[in-house]
């Protein structure tokens, strides 16, 4: 197992009260994901995970990110967590108020480098559910659907998934197909998705474990979750998020 | 010159008919609540709701027994959870939904803007929502033979709308974050618009640039000062956070619903009634502010 050496309570962010476990695991899946962005790119980005994303992204990694909300608002300065994609807080810090037509006729342009999305489950096909989930006993269990999903997975060049370390997120099969891993013409689709402790990417058309936290073992976290996924032969090793990190994750998650 | 300024009442009285198509204006941002309360209290019903991003203004519709049927891309309380109330109808048969994407609903929105009957997109053409929506059908591209689906056009009878302004005669300033409502106006037969404030039309003159929505097409303004709430509305006032904070528990079942539904509408004569009903300080703590 792969031990972080260097981990002590001022790093791992213990010593701040602030730094709860809930935002340690939040800000972890935003940095692995974050760790995709390279600079300059526009981001169209959904609701929740994927504003820890691009707050990290255009605060510390990818600074010259430019961010796209499907509500219209164009250059976005996500400093505070929005509750929804119109929220005041990023309507305010916004350069360009457009429309919803606006910003998705870019995505269908081809204009949008990532999509960055969470979702309720994940499959070995990259296909998102964002819609309802099957429980055990055969009960449907009602989602909010797929508001701009379907449309950012088929049209965006790149998607990025971003999803709690839920084993029942991972699935071999989606309940339902709400966004298909079908990209239009020659965009690449989903490529991958970040969680907790791993990053996993589609590059073959199926999960492979391609990064993993130095703290996390890789055969567990493969084994751990409920789809059928491999490890790959040149696996990365990645330091955590620490420091400066968790604070400005911190203050984001504290500040909705 | 046509002074159509009214009161809410007259304006739902006369302009909107049991089985409309209705557009709901205001995505997350200036949605149309006060007219919203006015349907609900005046008891319409068999209306078809059409809206990208379905917010919590339609559970207000629906719990009110306003609509049978919604079509929509979304629908829940944004960043809280899912609506109860329409998981609720859908279940029991009551509502009719119709789930497809808010890019489609954008895309059909804009057809009916446009006056054609269809645009072709490569969305929903793959997936299980593929084939389940009414009004989409796979089409072949004259030019390049390639296959796209026909998002055909939506024509609502009717959009209601919340904005920061207008004169007498209905030309509307909005701004801020516009989202779906401008296409969805554009595309209806009337739009009635509810207003913070109602201004001289040589201020409008002053800056018409802010004017998105022609005259000819409102039949009705309504001035109502916090007439979006609890939503927000640009330069004027926040969001009530706690408001959408306890809306999924205030709506988690009937009993609540029914609570909800008669203190917020049928408890009062109108909105602003319900407005002075709010705890004295609460308006004046969501004065916007510029940060």
């Amino acid at each position: 197992m792969n031990t972080n050496t260097e981990s002590s309570d001022k790093t791992n962010g213990l010593e701040n009260p602030l730094i709860t476990d809930e935002i340690i695991s939040q800000a972890r899946a935003a940095f692995m994901a974050a760790r995709e962005i390279k600079d300059h790119q526009t981001l169209f980005v959904g609701i929740g995970l994927p504003c820890l994303v691009a707050h990290l992204s255009q605060s510390v990694l990818s600074p010259n990110c430019h961010l796209v909300f499907e509500s219209g608002l164009i250059e976005v300065a996500c400093e505070t967590q929005p509750l929804s994609t119109a929220s005041a807080n990023i309507a305010k810090t916004a350069k360009m108020h457009g429309s919803m037509l606006d910003v998705f006729s870019m995505l269908q342009r081809g204009e949008i480098d990532v999509g960055l999305l969470s979702a309720a489950q994940i499959d070995i096909h990259g296909h998102l559910n964002s819609s309802r989930l099957i429980t055990k006993s055969g009960k449907t269990l009602s989602l909010p659907g797929s508001g701009g999903a379907h449309d950012i997975t088929v049209l965006a060049n790149k998607v990025i998934a971003v999803m709690p370390s839920d084993p029942r997120r991972f699935v071999n099969n989606v309940d339902f197909i709400t966004s298909p891993n079908s990209p239009y013409g020659n965009r690449e689709g989903v490529v991958g998705v970040a969680m907790p402790d791993a990053y996993f990417s589609f590059d073959t058309g199926r999960p492979i474990l391609q990064k993993i936290y130095s703290d996390r073992n890789a055969d567990a976290i493969n084994e751990s979750l409920n789809w059928d996924s491999q490890i790959s032969d040149s696996l990365e090793i990645v330091n955590p998020p620490e420091g400066d990190l968790l604070e400005r994750a911190g203050i984001f998650l504290k500040t909705s | 010159m046509i002074d159509k300024v009214m009161t809410a009442q007259q304006a739902v009285k006369k302009y909107i008919h049991n089985s409309d198509t209705v557009f709901i204006g205001g995505f997350g941002h200036a949605i149309a609540f006060a007219i919203a309360h006015e349907i609900v209290r005046q008891k319409k019903h068999s209306l078809h709701l059409v809206k990208t991003g379905a917010d919590i203004v339609f559970d207000l519709l629906v719990a009110g027994g306003c609509a049978n049927r919604l079509s929509c891309g979304w629908y829940g309380n944004p960043g809280i959870g899912m609506s109860n109330i329409i998981s609720k109808a859908v279940a029991s048969g009551e509502l009719a939904l119709t789930e497809s994407t808010n890019f489609s609903m954008m895309l059909r929105l804009h057809a009916g803007k446009l006056g054609v009957p269809f645009i072709p997109s490569p969305i929903l053409a793959d997936g299980d929502l593929a084939g389940s929506v009414d009004g989409i059908k796979t089409i072949k591209c004259p030019f390049t033979q390639a296959q796209y689906q026909a998002h055909s056009a939506l024509n609502p009878d009717v959009a209601i709308i919340h904005a920061q302004r207008s004169d007498m005669n209905g030309n509307v300033q909005l701004w801020g974050s516009v989202g779906d409502t401008i296409e969805g106006c554009e595309a209806s037969q009337k739009i009635i618009c509810s207003v913070e404030e109602i201004c001289e039309s040589e201020e409008i003159l002053l800056s018409p640039h802010l004017t998105k929505l022609p005259a000819h097409k409102v039949v009705a303004v309504i001035k109502q000062p916090f007439g979006a709430y609890p939503s927000y509305v640009h330069d004027y006032y926040q969001r009530d956070e706690r408001y959408y904070a306890e809306h999924t528990s205030n709506t988690k079942d009937s009993l609540k619903s029914d609570e909800w539904l008669q203190t917020s509408v049928f408890d009062h004569d109108d909105f602003e009634c319900y407005l002075n009903s709010l705890p004295g300080t609460l308006l004046d703590q969501l004065a916007w502010s510029k940060s």
